[in-house]
C-alpha cells in the first residue's frame, strides 16, 4: 500500500513544499478509504500511514513515536484496568436495579435511566473501540 | 494431556453442542452499557416499557456523561495529552474543566432525547407491548403420558429448559394446585399448566406425551372429572397412585354379547376374559402372520380367524398383553391399521411403560401393520423389587397402548392436529375483529387450533372465558398450535409482512431435525433409524393456495420469538434450545437486604436469562442467625416448598434456571450465596482464579455411581459442585446428594489451574469447558475500590500529581489488594486502541509538517468568518469537521488528527488553543448518526432491535442540536448563563413529558402510559387458574 503511494508521489515530482501536501493528502484519502472499506483493523491501517509519512522523511522517527509515550494515551490504558476493576466487583448493575425503581411512564424511566447514567459514566472511563462503518 | 489451561480439553468425548456458549464477548472498554443493557432489557419487560424507548438513550446518556469530566472518556485524556504536549506553558486543563461546557451540553442533549425520543423511537416495536407476560399454556395428561401417574420429579416436567409447570387442576376433583412440590403425583386427565417459552411447547407436549388444550380440545377437558368420578367408582382405585383412568371400557357394550365377536384385545375384557392359553395363541398367531406362515387349520382358531377378518377393514386395533413364563418376558401384539411413525410411537410407548425391548418383529399386512414386541421390565427407578407381572400391570399396558391408538385421541390424532406451537397476532384489519372462534371457522381457515389468548386491552373479569367465545380484537395475541399445513406457517409473500416474522423454510427444517433426534435419544435402545426417516418425511408440511395464505397472514402475523430476549441479536437459533441449562440453589444470607421481602419485590421473578423456579425453606422454620452456619452445614435438614408470595428469610433456598453463564450472575446479587458457598470457601483459590467449568462425567471414570460428597469431590479435584445437568435435564436435588452418571454435565465452580493441573482429570471427565467471564464478584471490595478511585481523583484534583499518576497508583493498590488480578489487569488493556491512538499523534505531526493542517485550518476560518460569528464560527467549523472524521475514523483518532487543525485555527482566529480542545473533546464523542461510530450504539444495536435507520434519523438532528448548543455553550459569557440556560430547557422539557404523560394517564387510553402497578393483564385461557408469577414447580 505505502509503496505503491510512493511511486505515486515520484511521479507527480512537484515543488518541494507542495508536493508534500499533496502527498499527505492522498494519503489521508486512501486512508479514509480503506477504514471506510474495513478490510483492515484501524490499529493496522494508522500503522500503515504512520509508515507512509515516516519513509518520506515527512515526520521523524521522534516524531512518529512520540504519541506512543504521550501521557494522555498512557492514563487511557490505566483508566481500562480501573474501569475493569470496578467492574469485576460485580455490584454495579444491581445497585443500578435498585435506584431504577419502578417508573409508571416512559418518560420517568427514560429520566430515571439517563440522569444516574449520565452522571456514572462522567467518572467510569469508557473507550470506544467500535468500527465506525458497518463490517 | 498437555498442562496449558484451554478452553476445550477433550479426551475423546465428542464436543458436545450443548457446551456451546452465547455470549457477546465482553467488552471491558463501555462498562457500564455492557452491564446496563441486560438490566434495561429486563427492567423494560417488568415495568412493560417499551424497551426501544429506553436503550438508545442508555448509549446517549453514556456518550454525554463522558464529555462531563476529563476522566469520562478516553478522548479526552487523548486531547489532554496533545495539548499538554503542543503547550506545555499553557493554563492547564482539569478534571472538571470540562463540566463547564459538558454539562450543559449534556442536559441540552438530554433535553433533545427526552423531548423527541417518542416522535422517533419505538414506532416499529408497538407489537412488542405487552408480549412478554407469563403465558399460561395447558396441556392435559394422556394416557400413555411418561408422566402419568409419577411425580412431578420423577416425570422430568420441571427439568426441561424453558417451559416451567405453573400449576395442576386435578382431574378426580377439579382443584387447582399451585405451587406444587416434587413429590406431587400427576395422574392421566390432569391439566398442567406451563408457562415459558411458547415455540418450543409443543415438542415439549410430544415428548411427554401431553396433549395440548386448544379451544377445540376444551371438551374433553370437561369430560375428565367425570371419567375420574366414574372410575373412583370402581373402587379399586388408589387415589394417588393408580395411573389410569381407563374410559375407553365405558364405550364397549355389554361383554356376553362381544363374546364371540370380538377378537381377544380389542377390548379391555376381551383380552381379560380369555384365557392365558388364548392369549398366548392370539400372540402366536399374530407371530406367524408376520412370518408369513400359513395359518394353521386348527379348530380351535376360531378367535384367530377373525383377527385376520379384521386385517381386511378399518376396524379398531387389536392389543394382546401376556407374560410368559419360559422366557420373563413381556410379549404384546399389536394389530392395527397402518401409519407413519407407528413403530415409533409404540416403541416409545412401551420404553415409558418400563419396558426394554428384546425384540421385535413387525410386518404390514394389508394396510394393518402387525407387530410383535418382546420386552422384558427395565429396572424400576424406585429400587423397589422387581415385580411380578400382575394382572394389573397387563391391563395397564393394554390400556396405554390401545389409548396410543385410538383413532380420535392417540398419538396419531394429536400429530395431525399439529405440535408446532406458534403466536400470531391480530392484525388491524383482520377478519377476526370482533368475532370469536366460533364464528369463524377458525380450523379451516388457518388449520390452527387456539391455545391461549393474550388480548391487547386487557378488559377486567373476562379472564373466566372460555377460549371460543372471545371476541377478537387488534393486537391480540393468539397462542395457537397449527397443523403442518397450516398457513400460518408458510413465509408470508414479500407484501405482507417481514421476514423476521416468518418462520423460514431452515427453522422449520431445524425444528424437524430436533424433533428426531430428541426422539433418537429416548428410543436409542432400539435406534431404528429407518423409522427415524420416515418421521422427517413426514414432517414436510403441504402446500396450499396463494390466496388462502395470504387471507391468513392478512389476519394474523406470526410473532418471532420475542420471548426470548437473545442479546446477542442473533435469531439463528432459540438460545435456549440450544444451550444446556443447570438449576442452582442459592441461599439467603442472614445479612441479606432484602430479608422480609417477597422474591417478587426483590426482583427475582424477573431477573436477566434466569427462572426462578420455587423457593425452598428449612423444615425447622426460622432460624436464629447463630445457627445459620450450622443448619447450613447440616445435610439432612428437609427443605419444603413454599409459595412464592411468601416473604424471604436467612436460609431460605432459591432455585434459578439458567444458561451457565447466567447462573454465574446470580452471585452478583448481594445477599444471595451459592448453596455449595461453604464448599467453594474451603477451596485454596483465590476469587480472581475462579471460574465456572462445566465438565462431561466420563463414561468409566471413578465418579460414576458415586455422589458428590463419596468421592470428596473438593479435595479430590479442588472444585465444587454448584449444579448438575443430566441428558439436557436439570436435576432439582442438591449437587452433594446427587449420584453421578456418566454423560451428566456438571457446573463446577473451579480454581484457574483446575484444568490444568488435576492428575484426575484424565479419567474423571470426559470434556472441560470454562465459562467466559465467569469469575465471581467481589462484593467486599466494592467499598475499598471506590475509595480507591475517589481517592485518586482527589488527589489529583488537589493538584498533587498528575492524573497518571495518581491513577497508576490507584491501580496498582486494586492488584494488591485483589480487585483486580494481575491477569486480568493485562486483559484488561487493549493494546489495539493504543496502537491505533499512538498512531494518530505520528499522522497528526505529519498533517502539520507537511501543511495539509494549516491548510484545512485556513479554510476553517475562512469559512467561520464568513459566517460574522467570529470565534463561534470557528469553533463551529472545528466541531463539524470532528464529527465528519469522527464518523469515519474512531473518535479517539479523530481526535488525535483534528487536533493540530484545531490548534492550528485557533492560533490563526486568535482564538484560545484551551477552548478549542475542550471543544474537540465535545465533538469528538458525539457519535449518534450511526449504530457502529461508537460501542455503546452497537452494544444496543441489536438487543434493541434497532434498524440502521433509527440511529439515522433520531441521531441527525441530535448532531445539530448539540452543534449549535455546543457552539453557543463555547462562547457565551460568563459561563454560567448556558448552566442556566441549559438547566431550564431540560426541566421545562422533563416537565412537559412528565405532565403530558400524567394527562394522557387520567384518560387512560394512551398506550404509552402502562400503569406497574396494576397487575399484568390476565391470560384468557380455558381455565380458573390464576397465574402468580412463577410458581413453585
Amino acid at each position: 500500500m505505502t509503496g505503491q503511494r510512493r511511486v505515486d508521489e515520484g511521479q507527480e515530482d512537484p515543488p518541494p513544499a507542495q508536493w508534500e501536501t499533496i502527498y499527505v493528502s492522498l494519503v489521508l484519502a486512501v486512508m479514509f478509504v480503506v477504514l471506510f472499506l474495513d478490510k483492515f483493523g484501524p490499529d493496522a491501517v494508522m500503522m500503515a500511514v504512520l509508515t507512509a509519512m515516516l519513509a518520506p522523511g515527512i515526520i521523524s522517527v521522534p516524531e512518529a513515536l512520540a504519541g506512543f509515550s504521550s501521557s494522555g494515551l498512557w492514563t487511557v490504558m490505566v483508566l481500562f484496568i480501573i474501569a475493569e476493576a470496578l467492574n469485576k466487583t460485580g455490584a454495579f448493575g444491581w445497585y443500578m436495579t435498585k435506584l431504577l425503581g419502578r417508573p409508571k411512564t416512559i418518560a420517568s424511566a427514560q429520566l430515571r435511566l439517563m440522569l444516574p447514567i449520565c452522571a456514572v459514566s462522567a467518572f467510569l472511563n469508557s473507550t470506544s473501540t467500535a468500527r465506525p462503518l458497518p463490517p | 494431556m498437555n498442562s496449558v489451561p484451554s478452553r476445550f480439553v477433550s479426551f475423546g468425548g465428542s464436543l458436545l453442542p450443548v457446551l456451546r456458549s452465547h455470549r457477546v464477548p465482553f467488552a471491558t472498554d463501555t462498562p457500564i452499557v455492557v452491564v446496563m443493557t441486560p438490566i434495561v432489557q429486563q427492567w423494560a419487560i417488568q415495568a412493560r416499557l417499551d424497551v426501544q424507548q429506553l436503550l438508545i438513550p442508555l448509549s446517549w446518556a453514556t456518550i454525554l456523561g463522558g464529555t462531563i469530566t476529563l476522566i469520562g472518556t478516553s478522548t479526552n485524556l487523548v486531547v489532554l495529552g496533545q495539548y499538554e504536549t503542543a503547550f506545555p506553558d499553557g493554563e492547564p486543563i482539569r478534571l472538571f474543566d470540562l463540566s463547564i461546557y459538558g454539562v450543559p451540553n449534556a442536559l441540552m442533549g438530554l433535553s433533545y432525547i427526552l423531548l423527541m425520543s417518542p416522535f422517533f423511537l419505538g414506532r416499529n416495536g408497538k407489537q412488542t407491548a405487552g408480549n412478554d407476560d407469563p403465558i399460561l399454556l395447558g396441556a392435559k395428561v394422556t394416557p400413555w403420558s411418561p408422566a402419568a401417574g409419577r411425580s412431578v420429579q420423577r416425570s422430568g416436567l420441571r427439568d426441561t429448559g424453558g417451559i416451567y409447570l405453573v400449576s395442576v387442576v386435578r382431574a378426580q376433583t377439579g382443584h387447582v394446585h399451585r405451587a406444587v412440590s416434587g413429590e406431587f403425583i400427576v395422574n392421566v386427565g390432569d391439566v398442567l399448566y406451563f408457562t415459558g417459552l411458547v415455540e418450543s411447547f409443543g415438542d415439549f407436549c410430544s415428548e411427554h406425551g401431553l396433549e395440548v388444550l386448544t379451544n377445540e380440545t376444551v371438551g374433553l377437558l370437561e369430560e375428565a372429572p367425570r371419567d375420574a368420578a366414574i372410575d373412583s367408582g370402581q373402587g379399586n382405585v388408589d387415589d394417588n397412585m393408580d395411573p389410569l383412568i381407563v374410559s375407553v371400557d365405558l364405550d364397549v357394550p355389554e361383554p356376553t354379547v362381544q363374546e364371540t365377536d370380538v377378537p381377544i384385545g380389542v377390548s379391555l375384557e376381551s383380552l381379560m376374559q380369555a384365557s392365558r392359553g388364548d392369549r398366548l395363541r392370539a400372540l402366536t398367531y399374530m407371530t406367524d402372520m408376520i412370518r408369513g406362515y400359513s395359518l394353521p387349520a386348527d379348530e380351535d382358531a376360531g378367535a384367530f380367524h377373525r383377527a385376520t377378518k379384521m386385517a381386511e377393514g378399518q376396524d379398531p386395533p387389536q392389543v394382546v398383553v401376556e407374560y410368559t413364563e419360559r422366557d420373563h418376558l413381556v410379549c404384546a401384539g399389536i394389530n392395527c391399521s397402518d401409519r407413519q411413525g407407528l413403530l415409533l410411537d409404540i416403541s416409545k410407548a412401551l420404553l415409558r411403560l418400563n419396558l426394554q425391548l428384546k425384540n421385535t418383529e413387525a410386518r404390514v399386512v394389508n394396510d394393518r401393520s402387525i407387530s410383535i414386541w418382546r420386552c422384558e421390565y427395565a429396572y424400576l427407578e424406585d429400587f423397589t423389587q422387581q415385580r411380578d407381572l400382575r394382572v394389573s400391570d397387563l391391563e395397564e399396558i393394554w390400556s396405554v397402548l390401545i389409548a396410543l391408538l385410538s383413532p380420535d385421541s392417540g398419538v396419531q390424532a394429536i400429530k395431525q392436529r399439529g405440535l408446532r406451537v406458534i403466536r400470531a397476532q391480530v392484525t388491524k384489519n383482520s377478519r377476526l375483529v370482533n368475532r370469536t372462534a366460533t364464528e369463524v371457522e377458525f380450523r379451516s381457515w388457518y388449520r390452527a387450533a387456539i391455545v391461549a389468548v393474550q388480548p391487547s386491552h386487557h378488559p377486567h373479569g373476562q379472564s373466566n372465558a372460555d377460549l371460543s367465545s372471545i371476541k377478537f380484537q387488534e393486537g391480540d395475541v393468539l397462542i395457537l398450535q397449527a397443523s403442518d399445513d397450516s398457513p400460518l406457517l408458510r413465509p408470508p409473500h414479500a407484501d405482507a409482512a417481514s421476514p423476521s416474522a416468518a418462520m423460514s423454510p431452515s427453522a422449520r427444517q431445524s425444528l424437524a431435525t430436533s424433533i428426531v433426534s430428541s426422539i433418537m435419544g429416548r428410543s436409542s435402545s432400539d435406534g431404528n433409524s429407518d423409522i427415524v426417516s420416515s418421521e422427517i418425511d413426514a414432517e414436510t408440511g403441504t402446500i396450499g393456495t396463494l390466496d388462502e395464505d395470504r387471507a391468513a397472514w392478512n389476519d394474523l402475523q406470526v410473532l418471532s420469538n420475542l420471548a426470548t430476549v437473545s442479546e446477542e441479536g442473533l435469531a439463528t437459533e432459540n438460545p435456549v434450545a440450544a444451550s444446556p441449562e443447570f438449576l442452582t440453589a442459592m441461599r439467603v444470607s442472614p445479612k441479606a437486604g432484602f430479608i422480609g421481602s417477597t422474591a417478587k419485590e426483590v426482583g427475582f421473578n424477573t431477573l436477566h436469562n434466569l427462572v426462578l423456579v420455587s423457593i425452598e425453606r428449612p423444615s425447622y422454620g426460622s432460624l436464629r442467625e447463630s445457627d445459620f452456619e450450622g443448619a447450613m452445614r447440616s445435610d439432612k435438614r428437609f427443605l419444603q416448598t413454599i409459595p412464592p408470595e411468601t416473604k424471604l428469610q436467612a436460609g431460605d433456598v432459591l432455585w434459578f434456571s439458567g444458561q451457565a453463564s447466567y447462573i454465574g450472575n446470580l452471585r452478583k446479587i448481594p445477599g444471595l450465596l451459592s448453596y455449595e458457598y461453604d464448599e467453594v470457601k474451603k477451596m485454596n483459590e483465590k476469587v480472581h482464579e475462579r471460574r465456572l467449568v462445566q465438565a462431561v462425567v466420563a463414561r468409566t471414570g471413578p465418579l460414576v455411581g458415586k455422589t458428590v460428597k463419596d468421592v470428596r469431590f473438593r479435595t479430590r479435584y479442588g472444585a465444587a459442585v454448584i449444579s448438575v445437568q443430566r441428558e439436557g435435564k436439570r436435576v432439582h436435588e442438591l449437587p452433594g446428594n446427587v449420584k453421578l452418571q456418566a454423560g451428566d454435565v456438571l457446573l463446577l465452580e473451579a480454581g484457574s489451574s483446575f484444568l490444568a493441573r488435576n492428575p484426575h482429570n484424565d479419567t474423571a471427565f470426559a470434556l472441560l469447558s470454562e465459562v467466559k467471564d465467569s469469575a465471581p464478584p467481589r462484593l467486599r471490595l466494592l467499598i475499598p475500590a471506590l475509595v480507591l478511585v475517589v481517592t485518586a481523583i482527589a488527589v489529583y484534583v488537589a493538584g498533587i500529581t498528575s492524573l497518571f499518576v495518581s491513577m497508576l497508583v490507584a491501580s496498582i493498590l486494586m492488584i494488591l489488594i485483589g480487585v483486580i488480578s494481575e491477569q486480568e489487569a493485562r486483559q484488561a488493556l487493549n493494546w489495539s486502541v493504543f496502537v491505533t491512538i499512538g498512531a494518530a499523534f505520528g499522522i497528526s505531526s505529519g498533517l502539520v509538517n507537511s501543511g495539509v493542517a494549516p491548510g484545512v485550518a485556513a479554510f476553517i476560518v475562512r469559512v467561520g468568518n464568513a459566517t460574522g460569528l467570529g470565534d463561534a464560527g470557528v469553533i463551529a467549523g472545528v466541531y463539524f469537521t470532528t464529527v465528519l472524521v469522527g464518523n469515519v475514523l474512531t473518535n479517539n483518532a479523530a481526535a488525535a488528527l483534528v487536533f493540530p487543525i484545531a490548534v492550528e485555527a485557533a492560533s490563526q482566529s486568535g482564538t484560545s488553543p484551551r477552548l478549542m480542545s475542550l471543544a474537540l473533546m465535545l465533538a469528538a464523542s458525539a457519535n449518534f448518526m450511526s449504530p457502529y461510530a461508537y460501542t455503546t450504539n452497537l452494544l444496543v444495536f441489536g438487543p434493541g432491535k434497532y434498524k440502521y435507520k433509527d440511529f439515522l434519523f433520531f441521531g441527525t438532528p441530535m448532531h445539530v442540536v448539540l452543534w449549535i448548543s455546543a457552539t453557543a455553550i463555547m462562547t457565551v459569557s460568563p459561563w454560567y448563563n448556558s448552566w442556566v440556560v441549559a438547566c431550564a430547557i431540560f426541566l421545562t422539557v422533563a416537565f412537559i413529558r412528565v405532565f403530558y404523560a400524567a394527562i394522557k394517564s387520567l384518560y387512560g387510553s394512551e398506550e404509552e402510559v402502562r400503569p406497574l402497578s396494576q397487575k399484568p393483564p390476565t391470560l384468557v385461557a380455558n381455565e380458573r387458574v390464576d397465574h402468580s408469577g412463577y410458581g413453585s414447580c
